[in-house]
């Protein structure tokens, strides 16, 4: 029984003109189910084309990636859009949320192409917006914004949640209770989330932590007990 | 500007070249066709100017109605300005062509002036060659190499103007003075000329030009239709006008003095002619004058002798009369002496039959005597006989009276006796029945007697008293009893015996009784018998007596007659004797006559031989007449041939000199016809062509080019709105708020000037020759289309462009730039999801699937982006409307006015100078013409209206009766289709009349017809498409002018509206002199038909454009769209949409703006489509008002297809979009 999500010397190069550049050049990693990793890495390191390939966005150069024993990196056009529909929920670091759509809108946009969706005003009560549901975004704060973010994503129930920086644009205390929402999901829920972020700081909150240094896997460390986010400080 | 800002602009334009490209699409598509569309009436005038001076078009045409002299030309070579006089020839004829009959008109060709340009073959060399019209190549069919034949088409025989009749046809070209397809009109056969045929000058036999074209010095420089050449042309043309009083003076003395001379001389000729014919013709008057007398005496002797012979023959007559009657006379006289004799021998019979009589009447009279003799003894012994019958009679009389007596007595005495015997036979019987029979008793009491007796003998033997003894006391009682039975039963038998005699009695007297009867039965007898022998004799004696009667008078009358008869012989004797005498006296008259007879006879005699020499005489005389007629007869021949040769010669030269005598007085000083080119019809329609094309360029393509501008401006917009960012940066960099807006400035202008100077000079080469190549079409001999670069059009469209955009551009970075960079270079805030008015009506909304929830929010939140497209999309539609709605119009124009208003057939032009009968006749002829249904004659004044500052030309029209109207005219409203009778009092105004003179209906308008005026007041506006008209009354027409109009036309309408019966009917019309001319409405209908399909070629250039427009509009409006919806797009696909999915996020807006866009289109449409037409159309003409339905169908669909087409170009950019924008912050 191999991992939930493995990349197998994954490697991606872009073609600009003459010049090529590896954005990945061999990366492998595991994640366990229900885990809750952090990739951490300087700027440029590759971080955002691994959470590309592993969010259907973009295809490898070369390697394979399983999900659940699926290889998606042989999916191809329509393959990729639904496995992106089925299977991911993605938090993006701009909430990317629909501007004329209230918060419950945005969240019910998401379900109604996925297969087995939750309740949306459930998942929005979950994530404390309970009472907040028929503002629209510009009616909320950044944070409210991200959990509606995140409530699309988990109402889709997906296999896999991605966050690209959830906490980058967002103030201290906003981006802890975002980090602690989503940690407490992955608990809760059983959830395998997938965080990517710059600051090494988080890191003690992981379960697993995936150090990616010029497209490449510099280490892998699993904490034992990760700490709850309340006691980290950056 | 610094480097690095440069390299950056021309990145810019590098990266989106898509958004650079598009404007400069945008603005060269508005440019071209502002331009275009604007130049095209330059253009056509230019190119028509161009082709003008090329074939030296004359600029002004002079025209006699005597024609013109070489004088005459020479005069006005000497006039002012003129630079050059051509004489030329014109006549026209007819041709036989196939079934039909065509009119050419013979034009002589001309060095210098109005050339020819060759279509095929060659110019003449000879006078019996010639060049046709290109269109009777094309219309008519004639062919390069034919031989034409010619004739006069009027009673002047052809050799008059030209030398031959026929031509070769060695090529075929086109004139300037005939750019179109119309021909002129013609008086000859149907009345229009088909083409025209053009001859060397040689084949004119005139003696003096028809025309002459004039050339005016520098109006070949000058540009055709301006009014620089008006002005160097109109004071030449006054001058021309200025010279021809006195040169047409002179030439009509010219004309007047010939025309005299020649007929003084026609006249003596004559005179000389007759004179001599006439003495011929005295001289055998004479001898036939003498002839006749001759045989009038011959047939006076003649009568003379038929007179002889008549008497002659009455004296034969009168002779074998006498004879005759002699005859009879002798023939009566012996017939008499026969009747005498037979009537002497009656006489004698008669008297011996009378003397029979006599002795006959003498023994009956014995007779008759006896018979009574007879009669009266017979008569005696029947007075005896009835005595004695009457004595029987009484006796028997008495016998029978006692026999009756007897009978009665014994009647009675037979009833007593039955009475008492009944009586008798009920006291036996009852006796019988009580006591028993009688005689019993008696017998019982005799013995009971016996036996008291023999007691008492007893007792009295016994000696005992016998009232002691008790047998005997009881014997006693017995006894006692007895006896009283005993005695009655005695009496009983006692009457019994009595009864039975007296039946005996009866029956003795009876006997009696019967035995008297027959006696007295044989006594009636007898006495019966008697009494019928008495009747008998009776009777015979009766008959007896009136046989007596008869024969006494029978007797009686025998007498009487014979004594008559004796009376009549005695007559007859006498009469006999008077006969006798008389015959004896005749017997001397029949002598004489017979003496009588034979005189006659010889006298007879004499008179025939008479009779006969005077017949031979007679005969001798005809036998001289006949001779002397012969000779007459020949004489008379002779003249007769004589005559007949000279007749037709002088009845010619009679006519002749009339025909002479009546042009010398119908000779008028002749006019001079001074016109100069814009009296050329298709100089002039060229003209208007352009000005239509000139009208179109008012409002269309303005309309247009906004549009364009409005887009590429919003693009520019959009892009200064999009790189806020990087604006704020280079602000934040320190530049100077100019460099950075002169940077999206220069990006706006470049696109815009090169695309402004490109679309002008596309716009500008191509559409005026599109649009010159559609009028090609019916200006046939104009062939070369020039297209210069119209600056002041270009400069227009050009910097109307770049102040649009550039202006558009500028405001926008002032806007952006205003704000700090800090600002700048936070994202926008995004705009505010709303609650739209949609969401408040619940019910509908909740219904609403979520797509549609999310399109509609979108559609409302970006309003400016709303508007926008349905401004661009509602325009393009528009315009496209207005292209279909222009066409609808012009096609509805002809098709109103000649098929739903002018409901008649034909109109033929009457000559208001000609004779009313001649004009009767013209009528009458129209009427009786197979096939014509109905005719109307009707009055057509140009007058000129008035209200107030505003005047009109316009036909005032005037039915004869307004009755018969209906069947060729409709007056109705154009809206409500309300249709109005002819107005009996008042005028019925033609609608644009009335609306360019402002007036409605109750208004009154001013009449001005040739300088008199009427106010009329109009009650009615009527629809009308072409020309202007006023309608009124015959009846309103004298009330306002106090004259009856003259009617000058006839309306006809008829069955058979087909071309070759119409001809026919045209020709027909034309034989008379009262017509001037004919037109149909089929032809009208064709001519409004080709005259706007030019038109509407340039239209489907008008839809084209507007197609292309709305294609590039829908595409950059998207594009706009896509782009700054990008990140929204990258999410939903990160999201998982499919392709698909995204796209239909993006198309289900689309598409309701497109729908939006149409409705706002066909609004906007109508609206400039009015303005457009009101704009295009010429004064005389109104276009119909209406789009049609299937107009708003196909631009709608053609919107929708350019709508399709331009989703289905984006889907391919929609899914270039790239997931790992939705990863970027906001820029």
């Amino acid at each position: 029984m191999s991992a939930y999500v493995e990349m197998k010397d994954v490697t991606k190069v872009y073609q600009m003109g003459e010049v090529s550049i590896r954005a990945c050049d061999g990366v492998n990693f595991e994640i366990e189910k229900g885990q809750f990793v952090i990739i951490v890495g300087p700027s440029g390191a590759g971080k955002t084309t691994v959470l590309n390939i592993l969010g259907g966005m973009d295809t490898v150069s070369s390697g394979q990636v399983y999900v659940d024993d699926r290889e998606i990196s042989a999916l191809k056009g329509k393959g990729m859009i639904q496995y992106r529909r089925e299977d991911i929920g993605f938090v993006f670091q701009f909430y990317n949320l629909m501007q004329n759509l209230t918060a419950l809108e945005n969240v019910e946009l998401a379900l109604q192409i996925c297969r087995n969706p939750l309740d949306a005003e459930e998942v929005l009560a979950d994530v404390g917006l309970g009472g907040r549901m028929d503002n629209f975004p510009a009616q909320l704060s950044g944070g409210e914004q991200q959990r509606v973010a995140i409530a699309r994503a988990l109402a889709k129930n997906p296999k896999l949640l991605l966050c690209d920086e959830p906490t980058g644009a967002l103030d201290y205390v906003t981006g802890k209770s975002i980090l602690k929402l989503l940690q407490d999901t992955c608990r809760s829920r059983g959830m395998t989330v997938l965080v990517i972020t710059h600051n090494t700081a988080l890191t003690p909150m992981a379960d697993r932590v995936i150090h990616i240094r010029n497209g490449r896997v510099s280490r892998i460390e699993d904490n034992a007990s990760p700490l709850p986010v309340e006691e980290i400080e950056w | 500007m610094k480097s690095a800002l440069k390299k950056d602009f021309f990145r810019e334009i590098r990266r989106n070249s898509g958004r650079f490209i598009s404007i400069l699409f945008i603005v060269l598509l508005g440019a071209a066709f502002y331009a275009g569309i604007r130049s095209a009436n330059y253009d056509m005038k230019y190119s028509a100017d161009r082709y003008y001076d090329r074939t030296r078009l004359m600029d002004i045409r002079v025209v006699s109605t005597l024609g013109l002299t070489e004088a005459d030309l020479e005069d006005m070579r000497q006039v002012e300005g003129v630079e050059s006089v051509v004489g030329g020839y014109t006549q026209d004829v007819l041709c036989e062509n196939g079934d039909a009959e065509n009119v050419l008109q013979m034009i002589a060709l001309t060095e210098g002036v109005n050339q020819v340009t060759l279509t095929e073959g060659r110019m003449p060399e000879n006078a019996r060659e010639c060049v046709v019209d290109t269109a009777a190549i094309t219309e008519l069919g004639y062919e390069i190499g034919d031989t034409i034949t010619v004739q006069s088409g009027t009673e002047d025989d052809l050799s008059d103007s030209l030398r031959y009749d026929t031509y070769t046809i060695v090529g075929s070209g086109s004139i300037p003075y005939y750019l179109d397809l119309t021909r002129g009109s013609s008086s000859i056969g149907h009345g229009t000329q088909d083409a025209f045929v053009l001859v060397e000058a040689d084949a004119f036999s005139l003696d003096v030009y028809t025309e002459a074209y004039v050339q005016v010095e520098g109006a070949r420089e000058a540009f055709s239709y301006s009014d620089a050449y008006e002005d160097l042309v109109d004071p030449v043309r006054e001058r021309l006008e200025e010279i021809a009083d006195a040169a047409c003076q002179r030439r009509y003395e010219e004309v007047r003095q010939d025309a005299e001379a020649e007929l003084s001389d026609a006249r003596a000729q004559l005179s000389d002619a007759e004179t001599e014919l006439s003495d011929a013709a005295q001289e055998i008057a004479d001898g036939w004058a003498e002839l006749s007398d001759a045989e009038q005496l011959l047939r006076d002797r003649e009568q003379e002798l038929h007179a002889g012979e008549a008497e002659l023959s009455g004296g034969e007559q009168e002779l074998s009369d006498a004879r005759a009657q002699l005859a009879e006379g002798e023939a009566q006289y012996r017939d008499g002496e026969a009747a005498l004799h037979e009537n002497q021998a009656l006489l004698d019979a008669t008297r011996a039959q009378l003397e029979e009589g006599k002795t006959a009447l003498e023994a009956g009279e014995a007779e008759l005597s006896r018979s009574a003799a007879e009669l009266e003894s017979a008569r005696t012994r029947y007075e005896e006989g009835l005595a004695q019958y009457e004595q029987g009679q009484a006796a028997y009389e008495e016998q029978r009276a006692r026999y009756e007596a007897g009978l009665q007595a014994y009647e009675q005495g037979a009833e007593e006796y039955a009475a008492r015997e009944e009586e008798f036979r009920a006291g036996w019987d009852a006796f019988v029945s009580t006591v028993g029979e009688p005689r019993e008793v008696v017998r019982q009491f005799e013995e009971l007697d016996a036996r008291k007796t023999q007691m008492e003998e007893e007792l009295a033997a016994a000696g005992t008293d016998p009232a002691d003894s008790p047998e005997y006391q009881q014997l006693l009682v017995q006894w006692n009893l007895l006896k009283t039975a005993a005695d009655t039963a005695q009496q009983l038998l006692d009457g019994q015996a009595e009864l039975a005699a007296a039946g005996t009695q009866l029956e003795e007297t009876r006997a009696q009784l019967a035995a008297a009867e027959p006696v007295l039965e044989a006594a009636a007898a007898e006495l019966e018998s008697s009494r019928a022998q008495l009747a008998d004799a009776e009777a015979q004696i009766t008959a007896g007596e009136a046989e007596l009667a008869a024969g006494q008078q029978e007797l009686a009358a025998r007498r009487a007659q014979l004594s008559d008869a004796e009376t009549q012989l005695a007559a007859g004797e006498a009469e006999l004797a008077a006969g006798w005498q008389e015959l004896t006296a005749r017997q001397p008259e029949l002598e004489s006559a017979r003496a009588q007879i034979a005189e006659g006879e010889a006298e007879l005699e004499a008179a025939r031989t008479q009779i006969e020499e005077g017949r031979s005489q007679i005969q001798e005389g005809w036998q001289q007449i006949e001779e002397n007629r012969r000779t007459l007869t020949d004489a008379e021949a002779e003249y007769e041939s004589a005559r007949q040769e000279a007749e037709p010669e002088l009845a010619d030269a009679r006519v002749q000199i009339a025909d002479g005598e009546e042009a010398l007085a119908q000779l008028e000083v002749p006019d001079w016809y001074v016109l100069d080119r814009s009296m050329i019809s298709s100089v002039a329609s060229f003209e208007q062509d352009a000005e239509r094309m000139k009208n179109l360029g008012e409002v269309f393509p303005v309309f247009f080019f906004l549009v364009a501008a409005l887009v590429s401006l919003t693009a520019m917009t959009r892009m200064v709105e999009e790189q806020r960012i990087q604006i704020g940066t280079l602000k934040a960099l320190g530049y100077r708020d100019s460099v950075i807006a002169l940077k999206y400035f220069s990006y706006a202008m470049l696109a815009t000037v090169t695309g402004a100077v490109l679309g002008i000079w596309i716009g500008e080469k191509a559409l005026p020759y599109i649009i010159m190549d559609a009028y090609g079409m019916m200006y046939t001999g104009f062939s070369e289309y020039f297209t210069p670069i119209n600056w002041d059009q270009g400069a227009l469209a050009l910097a109307a462009s770049a102040a649009s955009t550039g202006i558009a551009t500028l405001v926008a970075c002032i806007r952006e730039l205003r704000a700090k960079p800090a600002e700048l270079m936070r994202p926008e805030a995004p705009k505010n999801g709303k609650r739209i008015l949609l969401e408040r009506i619940r019910f509908i909304w909740k219904h609403l699937s979520f797509n549609r929830k999310s399109t509609f929010r979108n559609l409302f939140r970006y309003k400016k982006r709303f508007f926008m497209t349905i401004i661009g999309i509602g325009g393009c539609m528009a315009l496209m409307l207005v292209g279909f709605g222009l066409q609808d119009s012009i096609t509805a124009m002809a098709q109103r006015q000649y098929v739903d208003i002018f409901t008649y057939d034909a109109a033929v032009n009457l000559d208001s100078n000609a004779a009313a009968g001649e004009r009767r006749e013209l009528v009458e002829a129209a009427e009786s013409y197979e096939g014509v249904t109905a005719v109307m004659e009707l009055s057509l004044e140009s007058v000129e209206l008035q209200n107030g500052e505003n005047t009109m030309d316009a036909y005032l029209y005037v039915p004869e009766d307004t009755a018969m109207t209906a069947d060729f005219l409709t007056l109705k409203d154009r809206v409500s289709q309300e249709t109005y009778t002819y107005p009996e009092e008042g005028a019925a105004l033609s609608e644009k009349t009335a609306r360019m003179l402002g007036v409605s209906a109750g208004d009154t308008v001013t009449v001005d017809m040739d300088g008199k005026t009427a106010e009329i007041p109009v009650t009615e506006i009527v629809e009308n498409y072409v020309m202007h008209y006023m309608f009124i009354s015959p009846a309103q027409y004298e009330a306002s002018f106090g004259e009856e109009p003259v009617y000058n036309q006839l309306e006809i309408n008829y069955r058979d509206n087909s071309p070759a019966a119409e001809q026919r009917l045209g020709n027909a019309m034309m034989e008379y002199g009262a017509c001037t001319g004919i037109s149909f409405v089929t032809e009208l209908e064709q001519e409004i038909q080709d005259m706007l399909r030019s038109l509407n070629i340039v239209i489907y250039v008008l839809i084209l454009s507007a197609g292309l427009l709305a294609f590039v509009v829908l595409y950059n409006l998207n594009s706009i769209n896509i782009t700054e919806r990008r990140r929204e797009l990258a999410t939903l696909k990160v999201l998982g949409f499919y392709d698909m999915e995204v796209a239909m996020y993006v198309y289900r807006e689309n598409i309701i703006l497109t729908l939006i866009g149409i409705l706002a289109g066909a609004f906007m449409g109508t609206v400039l489509h009015q303005f457009t037409i009101q704009t295009v159309e010429v004064d005389m003409m109104m276009f119909g008002r209406q789009i049609g339905f299937f107009s708003y169908l196909l631009s709608g669909i053609i919107t929708v297809i350019f709508s399709v087409l331009v989703n289905l170009v984006m889907y391919r950019n929609l899914k270039k979009i790239d997931m790992i924008e939705s990863l970027k912050s906001v820029e």
